[in-house]
């Protein structure tokens, strides 16, 4: 039996099983649910974390309630409770998550009997070192207690094998996006596409963004349809728009396919706006048909056939026929350059954003593999694409009508060094096929117990006894899943405005040298 | 079916005659009776009691048995507290623990008992008592149950009956001083053969060392002279002089005359808000030696200590003393199967398991109330 | 207001060419754009940069050059120019500069920083009361964060006909294949202005932003690579703008400066030897009708036998000769053959097969994984690898480029050198790199 009066000491393992270890919390400690606990062993220790909280009591119940009563009900003058601390305690249920000896591996003996634990230290964790090409996610966190010890991550690695953020309103998704696209955002060996629908990671007026990096200019490119001075004006020509762009985004019957296809093979890159001509002349096609595709790519694109002037017109400037052409290639381009590219689509609908993202998702996957084939995929970064609300282009009723590019990109993107950050607050509709290749998973907190059955079932550790600690999750609190980490690294996300001011003290303002 | 419930009420209420509660009612023999009066409750004070107290109890349970054997494991244990405040002592261990062995022999004609005791820590063995005052004929009046014959069980329960005056003897001598007080868990009468000269041995280090020892019984078979439960009618006179909101002790209720149960009988309410009251004895060679004021500090002493909300009016240091001796049946079953899988290692279970299925029927029903199946 | 009439001319590159007649044609057009804008009686002329192909260029142009601005000068049109990324270095004299200093033109392109904010100051042409303001080009775009930080407030308070000139592409307007990803925002320009005029795109272009004002690319009168030859010959015109500003509305009207006509053919030598290759060159051009025209020809394509050297060009190009060409050029840097595959890049100008070259060549590079410093790996990462060293060395090799200049002496010569390299070496500037 270890003396309980060690310095550090907060309870001592006295029962359950490797899944439900039972410890009694020292009186004059708080073991915490998330608590990362640390059982000294001769050559390394055993890393627990604690799910569960549970009264102990050499007290039976009834008779706790009796001594409750007595005492609301002030029969209780004259009495009190001898030894409170000694009958009644704290059992944290707590399993153990790492062993350490000389490397971090899957812990398989219990700790001692009587064990002693203690709080988790930095020094314990000094296994977790930054990758050369690293994503800083924030800081290791035990329970609500912050570890001074960041969490980096194979920025490679975890970008080409996707991110899956499963969390409900309001519980921090996009300050944790923007922390994470922060951190990488001046680096090299990625690139990142955001499709922002509620244009809130750019910044704009005095809110912080990612427009505040020290090194925007070089590395960031924010296009809206409502830009602000220097920002590009979203602009794409419909001519740079094929057939195969729509898939998954748009539900077309099969002659309607066709009737598309025939517009391409004729018209080529002017296939839309004959479509919208007022005789458009595609073979086999019927007019039936061609007033369904009008109507149907109408309304994504903002396309109207003005009659009395018998010609196309454009409901917004967002796709047009003058200027945008170079669009999609310079999103790519920087892409391939590692800049970090934003579009804000909260003036698009839903399918407009994801055509979008759709147009530029494939044509930067055939440009990968393209490479992989020449053999410089090598020599490119990895390209990593943001997509808010996944279930439109994951769900498993989207993709029950067929395949898009972001599931292709799901299913083999990493193969080709392209992947997703997928957020969502419905898990549960994700095919698990789609879950299971979604290899890190940031978790925040979610009070629907459906989801979170969810997401622990996809998970890349056993969380099967982390509901509760999920539910528990505070705003800017999280839980990393990976294939990539040893174990589920519980972090607190640092707030983003935090990260924008203190980075802004290191950077001296230098004025530009001017010559014209 | 009601009427039945009504007679039975009427015949209660009729044959629980408070009219006259009588007297307490001892061999006269073998005590002094004092008569029930008034002027015999004495006020326990509102003040917290400065002496030391000690309380010691035992626990056991039979791990296997049969009609010519029985294992069990013991434990005893002590604590110290000064009113609510625990105090730890380094000079002798709070707990022993220990298994003893009971097997018959035939010897004379008569079948005997005798008792094996192993320690399980080698050094405990000096508060054990000796293992030839532990053999007893299975018809010694002492031990037996009406005209039959000693339960081998019960027999091997007696070891650790001498274990707790044993080692009371050494905590009085390592861990207590002049006037603390030693509060043993039942009464200061001894039953068995051999047993009182541990009690003497106690009661001779409590008087040299000047610690004063007591027993306190949590429930009392005494009667009055008019067929009453003494305790019930000790609470009726304080009923009636309108003791009922107060804490008290009772004494003196009757004092041994002989060497053989030499104590004082006394009965104590420990807390204003409790409704018990305990049998609680004093070597009445120490309370011949004391005064009002010494008897005042006993109890206030105690008083203090039996303010637990858990169980107002019982001594806290009890409670604890009896959870911590108790060997609990998941304890036992734990023990049992240590001891079984050595035997089945030894290949010696067919022979014990003969035996042992002599007495074990009961078990076998206790089975099929539970709906097992026994092959 | 009175009307306002305008002729919008851009990217001369006078000088370009090796070919003299190439040169010569040029100049033509240039000396042809000059004489309609006078005919047509425009108030004044805009140039939008890279008037002279290099900083330094020939004498010979020059000399014509300024002949034509003086006389132009002289019948009272004033000639408003802004540099561009080719006629002009920021380290020394330029020879645009001294036409500058000899008062042959007017550069609307004064400012100040004021408060970290660029300043630019309108000239306002007598004659029709237009407010002219404009930036200059620089190489590789390193003009374009300039418009980023343009006191856009100051110049769009201006009250009157304002017309903003720039030597950059409006990245939202430029056409794919001209697009490197360098553009500047339409957002970053100026609202309220009549008239953007917009040169360095080597293409015509024309669009009207949201609020209605006109940004206009002449493309270049004649061309100054390849390239543009090719397009020329694809069916792009080349000219300049005539402006009229009347009443309140704008009109643009393209005028096509058509100097010589240009025959372009491709041969497609995949899998062919260098005798069928030849045979079907010379069978190509003995269709032709080569007389007074600019004929291109390009083969492309990887010998099945024979090398390049194999095929005789010069007898090809004898036969355009002797038939009248007014100049040829046979392109073949897009020739391979399986015997000497060393050069497997593809493109069509230099500039691309420098860019490709370099590409492949740094896909293979990797810094030493002994070096375990994070800051130095990233301080190697940024200037090195991947698309960060294609840059380095792509600016490195431009700024060695340059060559000796007539009357400079070697130790001037090695210090401009230096100079011109040291940002790219210097880890302190990797943002202008």
């Amino acid at each position: 039996m270890s003396n309980p009066s060690t310095a550090g000491t907060c309870g001592e393992v006295i029962a359950g099983e490797s899944s439900a270890l039972l410890i009694r919390q020292k009186s004059d400690k708080q073991i915490e649910i998330g608590d990362l606990l640390v059982e000294d062993r001769e050559d390394g220790y055993i890393l627990l974390q604690v799910y569960d909280l549970m009264y102990g009591s050499q007290i039976p119940q009834v008779a706790r309630e009796l001594i409750a009563g007595m005492t609301l009900e002030g029969y209780g003058k004259g009495l009190e409770l001898v030894e409170p601390n000694l009958r009644n305690y704290v059992l944290a249920v707590a399993r153990a998550i790492l062993r350490m000896t000389d490397a971090p591996h899957v812990p398989k003996i219990l700790p001692a009997t009587f064990g002693s634990v203690r709080n988790v230290q930095e020094r314990d964790l000094s296994f977790l070192t930054r990758p050369v090409d690293s994503i800083h996610f924030g800081k290791v966190r035990s329970g609500s207690k912050i570890l001074s010890l960041d969490v980096y991550l194979d920025g490679i690695e975890v970008f080409s094998h996707h991110i899956l953020i499963p969390a409900t309103t309001g519980r921090g998704k996009s300050n944790l996006v923007k922390v994470m696209i922060w951190s990488v955002l001046d680096k090299d060996y990625c690139g990142i596409l955001i499709l922002d629908p509620h244009n809130e990671y750019y910044g704009k007026n005095e809110t912080l963004g990612l427009r505040n990096h020290p090194r925007a200019k070089d590395y960031l490119r924010y296009y809206s349809a409502n830009p602000g001075k220097g920002a590009l004006t979203l602009m794409i020509n419909i001519r740079t728009i094929r057939p195969n762009h729509f898939n998954g985004i748009i539900e077309f019957s099969e002659p309607q396919r066709e009737a598309m296809s025939v517009a391409y093979s004729k018209y080529k890159e002017k296939w839309i706006e004959n479509i919208f001509s007022p005789k458009p002349e595609l073979p086999n096609v019927q007019l039936g048909t061609i007033g369904v595709l009008q109507r149907k790519l109408g309304r994504v694109l903002g396309i109207d056939f003005d009659e009395d002037e018998q010609k196309v017109k454009f409901r917004t400037r967002v796709f047009t026929t003058e200027g945008g052409e170079a669009t999609i290639n310079d999103i790519i381009k920087a892409l391939e350059e590692s800049k970090k590219v934003i579009i804000d689509t909260s003036a698009l609908e839903d399918q407009a954003e994801l055509l979008i993202g759709s147009i530029v998702a494939n044509d930067i996957l055939n440009q990968h593999k393209w490479a992989k084939e020449q053999e410089t995929l090598r020599s490119k970064p990895v390209v990593s694409i943001v997509i808010e609300e996944a279930p439109r282009v994951l769900g498993d009723q989207t993709l029950a009508s067929g395949a898009n590019i972001y599931s292709d990109i799901a299913r083999e993107g990493r193969k080709f060094k392209i992947g997703l950050i997928a957020i969502t607050q419905l898990t549960s509709v994700i095919p698990k096929t789609v879950l299971a290749n979604m290899n890190t998973k940031i978790i925040l907190g979610n009070e629907l117990s459906t989801e979170r059955r969810s997401i622990i079932e996809s998970a890349s550790q056993d969380l099967s006894s982390d509901d509760k600690n999920i539910a528990s999750l505070d705003k800017g609190e999280a839980i990393i899943s990976s294939n990539f980490t040893k174990f589920a690294v519980p972090i607190a996300i640092p707030l983003f405005d935090d990260v924008v001011k203190s980075s802004q003290q290191d950077i001296p303002k230098t004025k530009p040298r001017i010559v014209t | 079916m009601s009427k039945v419930i009504r007679d039975l009420v009427t015949r209660l209420d009729k044959k629980i005659d408070e009219t006259s509660i009588g007297d307490p009612y001892l061999a006269p023999e073998n005590y002094l009776v004092f008569p029930l009066a008034r002027e015999r409750f004495h006020l326990i004070a509102n003040r917290d009691g400065e002496q030391t107290l000690a309380f010691i109890d035992g626990g056991n349970q039979e791990l296997i048995g049969a009609p010519n054997f029985s294992v069990q494991l013991n434990r005893i244990y002590f604590n110290v507290f000064k009113g609510n405040k625990r105090i730890i002592h380094d000079s002798i261990p709070h707990t022993i623990a220990f298994y003893s062995a009971t097997f018959s022999r035939f010897y004379n004609g008569s079948i005997y008992y005798d008792t094996t005791l192993f320690p399980t820590q080698e050094e405990w063995s000096r508060y054990l008592p000796s293992e030839a005052d532990l053999s007893f004929n299975s018809m010694d009046r002492t031990v037996m149950v009406g005209n039959q014959r000693a339960d081998i069980q019960r027999v091997g329960s007696i070891a650790r009956r001498f274990a707790e005056w044993n080692y009371a003897r050494f905590v009085v001598e390592q861990a207590l001083d002049r006037n603390d007080i030693l509060v043993t868990d039942g009464t200061l009468q001894t039953a068995f053969k051999n047993e009182d000269s541990y009690f003497q041995k106690l009661e001779g280090s409590s008087l040299s060392r000047g610690v004063i020892l007591t027993g306190l019984a949590k429930t009392s078979a005494l009667f009055t002279s008019t067929g009453l439960s003494l305790i019930g009618s000790i609470l009726r006179l304080a009923q009636d002089c309108d003791l009922g909101t107060c804490k008290w002790g009772y004494y003196p209720i009757a004092d041994g005359l002989g060497v053989e149960h030499g104590v004082r009988i006394s009965a104590i309410k420990l807390h204003e808000q409790s409704n018990h009251v305990f049998r609680f004895e004093l070597s009445k060679k120490q309370v011949d030696k004391m005064d009002d004021d010494d008897m005042a500090g006993i109890l206030a002493s105690l008083a203090t200590n039996s303010s637990d909300i858990s169980f107002p009016g019982y001594p806290y240091g009890l409670v604890e003393a009896d959870a911590s001796a108790r060997v609990t049946s998941e304890e036992a079953q734990t023990q049992r199967v240590l001891l079984l899988s050595e035997i089945s290692r030894r290949e010696i279970w067919d022979k014990i398991n003969r035996h042992t299925s002599a007495s074990n029927a009961h078990d076998v029903l206790d089975f099929l109330k539970a709906g097992v199946v026994v092959v | 207001m009175p009307t306002i009439k305008f002729a919008h001319i851009t990217d001369c590159h006078l000088g370009s060419w090796r070919s003299s007649r190439l040169r010569g044609l040029n100049l033509k057009a240039f000396e042809q754009a000059i004489q309609t804008s006078l005919s047509e009686k425009v108030d004044f002329i805009l140039i939008t940069g890279d008037f002279f192909d290099v900083n330094v260029p020939d004498l010979d142009p020059v000399k014509r050059a300024v002949e034509v601005l003086k006389s132009v000068r002289d019948q009272g049109v004033d000639v408003y120019l802004i540099y561009g990324s080719h006629d002009f270095s920021p380290n020394a004299v330029s020879m645009i500069d001294i036409l500058h200093s000899a008062g042959l033109f007017i550069k609307p392109t004064e400012n100040e920083v004021v408060e970290e904010k660029l300043r630019l100051k309108f000239v306002t042409d007598k004659k029709t009361g237009a407010k002219i303001v404009g930036l200059s080009g620089r190489a590789k775009n390193l003009d374009v964060p300039y418009y980023e930080i343009i006191d856009t407030p100051s110049l769009e308070a201006e009250p009157g006909f304002k017309i903003f000139l720039m030597h950059a592409p409006i990245a939202e307007v430029t056409p794919e294949a001209l697009s490197f990803g360098e553009g500047v925002p339409i957002s970053s320009l100026p609202k309220g202005f009549g008239y953007y005029g917009g040169g360095h795109l080597h293409k015509r272009l024309e669009y009207t932003t949201a609020e209605g004002g006109k940004i206009v690319y002449p493309g270049p009168l004649f061309g100054a690579t390849f390239t543009d030859l090719e397009e020329t010959a694809r069916g792009e015109q080349r000219g300049f703008y005539i402006v009229t500003f009347a009443g309140g509305k704008l009109e643009t009207r393209f005028v096509e400066v058509k100097v010589a006509d240009i025959v372009y053919k491709t041969i497609d030598a995949e899998n062919k030897t260098a005798k069928q290759t030849e045979a079907q060159l010379n069978s190509t051009i003995d269709e032709l009708d080569p007389s007074g025209k600019v004929v291109l020809v390009k083969i492309t394509g990887s010998l099945s036998a024979g090398k390049r050297s194999d095929i005789d060009f010069s007898k090809a190009e004898r036969s355009l000769v002797s038939r009248g060409v007014l100049t040829q050029f046979i392109s073949r840097s897009g020739l391979t053959s399986h015997e000497t595959a060393e050069l497997k890049v593809v493109g069509q100008t230099k500039e691309e097969i420098e860019f490709r070259v370099l590409k492949e060549r740094i896909a293979k590079f990797s810094i030493d994984p002994t070096v375990k410093d994070l800051k130095v790996r990233e301080a190697l990462q940024a200037k090195f690898v991947s698309t960060k060293g294609e840059q380095t060395a792509r600016s490195l090799l431009r700024t060695l480029k340059i060559e000796k200049l007539d009357n400079e002496t070697v130790a001037d010569f090695n210090s401009r050198v230096m100079s011109d390299s040291q940002p790219y070496l210097d880890p302190g500037n990797l943002g202008e790199s």
